[in-house]
């Protein structure tokens, strides 16, 4: 009796799960579900991006979007090694070097038909250059993203009987201020307060390398006839990488220890006087507001000086990507559009974002470069003034691999001396080659 | 009969159906990846390379035997693995003996000698980052406070030093493990030989050397053993203080590899060198099972 009891409950618990499953599937057949890896990790913007695809997934309630959240240390071989597996989501966001990459194997979908041109007018330059191919198709959307200026101590500028209102515009005043900056203030015969740093062990620490180039007027890597190729051992590369190293090693106005910096470590080196002029992104000024309240009133921010050939101001947004294995394109693609054109949504990313919260974020848009330049204050003035002429790394898909294998650690060498620029250089360009097939 | 045959194969069969859901585990988690890993070193595949991997032999082997940075990584792996053994050996027996003697306190430092070893890594690099810094952190300020030296040395952003400090992180980080596990093989040595060896005129330090280290000497091979497999698997702390710099003073075999796959998807290539990695590991294995099983 007890056995057969057993047996009908069975019977009817699994006849109950193959029902149900069959309905999950007929259910699971009129939802799309769109797979979408994001790094957003601010409250606020997170609270945003939930809002707007809760409201969308009411308004289209065939369409389903999964969140899957990540951090940008994580995302890149997380996104790599799912395109590679066949389970990559329909939508990410990605960086420079994300981009880079995926756009060389062919993994973004092309949105050229897709993103209507009002729309791509109505973003900055360096925006329109971060999702437009080398081909010049349309492969993504900008979101919010970041620039560098220069940061400079007003109080040092004094002692050192420099004009505080006065930072340097060009290379050589630059480097005249640096040297007036550079001293021993204790008398002990060690320099202790330095003219100049940047982060060079930052993420992205490549990025300051490659603007000493493109103020040389360096190309770095170019795109002919389909191929990608090294121009790193061109003079302008070596002179650019030269103005650099000459920094630490020749004119003495930036420390050993720069080698040893991230964007944090540079923003104490600068609270604490030990550096006077600094390039750091946009969100450091709530980080030397925060580190140094003392420091109210005695420091601050100007459009970055002019190289010797070049004006290069490093700033880019990060982008919105369909994925080209996505099945769902056209759905996707439905939720960039709607998020685009909420302005709900691209107001409240703008406030959410901003600017220069820990995030740092700034929209790639006119309409958001107007709005903060009417309700920011004037440490973010310079910023927003150099957006307009703002340049992007090498999108070459092979520049990450090169930087993180071997160009950050040959930066450091020639910084410290160990490594001629020129050796340094050659070894660069050769493994750029030999990454590109050259 | 039959009945007795099935207890039989019930009695023989049960144990391995008990092994069967760990051995698969085994299999799929650990087997599998190092397997398919061997097999991935023969072939040329870059994720960034929008190519069909070939099969290029041991191709990859060839170009790592003619690449300075993984030679160097190499080298300076071993190197360090053995500074570290011989420091963690020193100071671990030396905490062990401490540890052993009826001081104050005793539990309490007992328990402190762990902290060490109790905090995980990534949270150590973090600590001993700030640590080292050379404007703000501690280190500098003591040796300063103490008249060691008069102006900061640059532990991170130098290379020799740099070197130096992570070495001393990772000693500082295996030195609880050595000295508890010593400390548990001195308290397993019988009474007796000392009082013997005390009856026969040995003095303290005799006592040490003929009878402490000999008594010990087991436990200090499988101790070597493991802490250096450990200590030559190290990724964490290098990453965390030094991410391998500056320039390539701290990278180290496990650090190179993951850069390579990691961060430029040079699988093939990475694989080739994980299994160099885990040739040279195999060596203190080997050693380790062997003395396993005679014991």
């Amino acid at each position: 009796m007890k056995k057969r009891f057993v047996s009908m409950f069975l019977c009817a618990a699994l006849s109950i799960g193959m029902f149900g499953a069959m309905s999950y599937e007929a259910k699971a057949e009129e939802t799309v579900e769109i797979q979408f890896l994001h790094t957003a990790w601010v409250p606020a913007q997170l609270e945003i991006l939930e809002r707007a695809i809760a409201d969308f997934e009411e308004k289209n309630p065939g369409i389903k979007i999964i969140e899957t959240r990540s951090s940008w240390t994580d995302a890149p071989s997380q996104i790599m090694t799912s395109i590679v597996s066949g389970t990559a989501p329909d939508l990410i966001m990605c960086n420079t070097s994300m981009l880079a990459e995926y756009r060389g194997i062919g993994a973004i979908a092309d949105l050229s038909t897709l993103v209507p041109e009002e729309l791509i007018n109505s973003f900055l330059p360096s925006a329109k250059a971060m999702i437009t191919t080398e081909d010049g198709k349309i492969d993504g959307l900008p979101q919010e993203g970041c620039n560098w200026a220069l940061f400079y101590r007003k109080d040092l500028f004094e002692e050192a009987g420099l004009d505080p209102n006065k930072p340097p515009k060009t290379y050589d005043e630059f480097l005249e201020y640096a040297k007036a900056l550079t001293k021993d203030t204790d008398g002990d015969g060690v320099i202790d307060q330095y003219g100049y740093a940047w982060p060079v062990q930052a993420e992205n620490a490549s990025d300051y390398w490659v603007q000493f180039m493109q103020m040389c007027g360096a190309d770095i890597s170019t795109y002919d006839e389909g191929k990608w190729e090294s121009r790193l051992s061109d003079e302008t590369a070596i002179k650019g990488t030269q103005l650099m190293v000459d920094l630490v090693q020749t004119h003495k106005v930036t420390p050993d220890s720069v080698v040893d910096y991230d964007w944090e470590a540079v923003t104490n080196a600068f609270v604490s006087g030990e550096v006077a002029m600094m390039q750091n992104g946009a969100w450091v000024t709530g980080s030397v507001a925060e580190k140094g309240p003392d420091l109210d009133g005695k420091w601050g921010t100007a459009v970055m000086f002019d190289g010797p050939d070049n004006t290069v101001y490093r700033g880019y947004p990060n982008t919105f990507n369909i994925l080209e294995a996505s099945e769902h394109k056209e759905e996707t693609w439905k939720f960039l559009d709607y998020f685009y054109n909420t302005p709900s949504d691209i107001e409240g990313l703008t406030i959410a974002g901003a600017f220069c919260n820990a995030a740092g974020g700034m929209l790639y848009s006119e309409d958001f470069i107007q709005y903060a330049k009417e309700n920011y204050d004037e440490k973010l003035q310079p910023f927003l003034d150099e957006v307009d002429y703002c340049m992007i790394p090498p999108l070459d898909p092979s520049w990450q691999s090169l930087t993180s294998m071997y160009g950050n650690s040959t930066v450091q060498q020639m910084l410290m001396g160990s490594v001629s620029v020129d050796e340094g250089i050659h070894m660069l360009d050769e493994k750029l080659k030999e990454f590109h097939g050259e | 009969m039959k009945k007795r045959i099935k207890t039989k194969i019930k009695t023989t069969a049960t144990p391995y159906l008990f092994l069967f859901p760990c051995a698969a585990l085994i299999l799929v988690i650990l087997i599998y990846p190092v397997l398919s890993g061997i097999i991935n070193s023969f072939y040329n595949e870059s994720l960034i390379r929008p190519v069909q991997p070939e099969f290029v032999g041991l191709d990859n082997y060839k170009s790592l035997l003619t690449d300075s940075m993984f030679l160097d990584a190499l080298r300076r792996s071993v190197l360090w693995t053995l500074v570290i053994l011989v420091f963690e050996l020193f100071f671990g027996l030396l905490f062990a003996v401490l540890l052993n003697k009826d001081i104050y306190c005793k539990k309490l430092f007992r328990c402190l000698v762990l902290i060490p070893w109790i905090i995980p890594n990534a949270i150590a690099g973090i600590i001993w980052k700030w640590f080292l810094n050379e404007s703000f952190g501690m280190m500098n300020y003591i040796l300063k406070s103490i008249g060691i030296i008069s102006h900061n040395l640059s532990w991170l952003s130098d290379e020799k030093l740099a070197a130096v400090s992570v070495v001393m992180v990772i000693i500082w980080k295996s030195i609880p493990f050595v000295a508890i596990t010593l400390l548990a093989g001195i308290q397993a040595i019988p009474g007796d030989l000392y009082e013997a060896a005390k009856v026969d005129g040995a003095r303290g330090s005799q006592c040490f050397r003929f009878v402490t280290i000999p008594m010990l000497k087991s436990i200090m091979l499988i101790t070597s053993i493991l802490t250096s497999i450990w200590n030559f698997n190290q990724l964490e702390i290098i990453q965390v203080v030094t991410k391998g710099g500056p320039g390539e003073a701290t990278l180290s075999l496990p650090v190179y590899i993951y850069r390579l796959f990691m961060q430029t998807f040079q699988t093939s290539y990475a694989s080739a060198a994980a299994v160099i990695m885990m040739l040279v590991l195999i060596v203190p294995c080997i050693v380790y099972v062997k003395k396993l099983l005679k014991e």
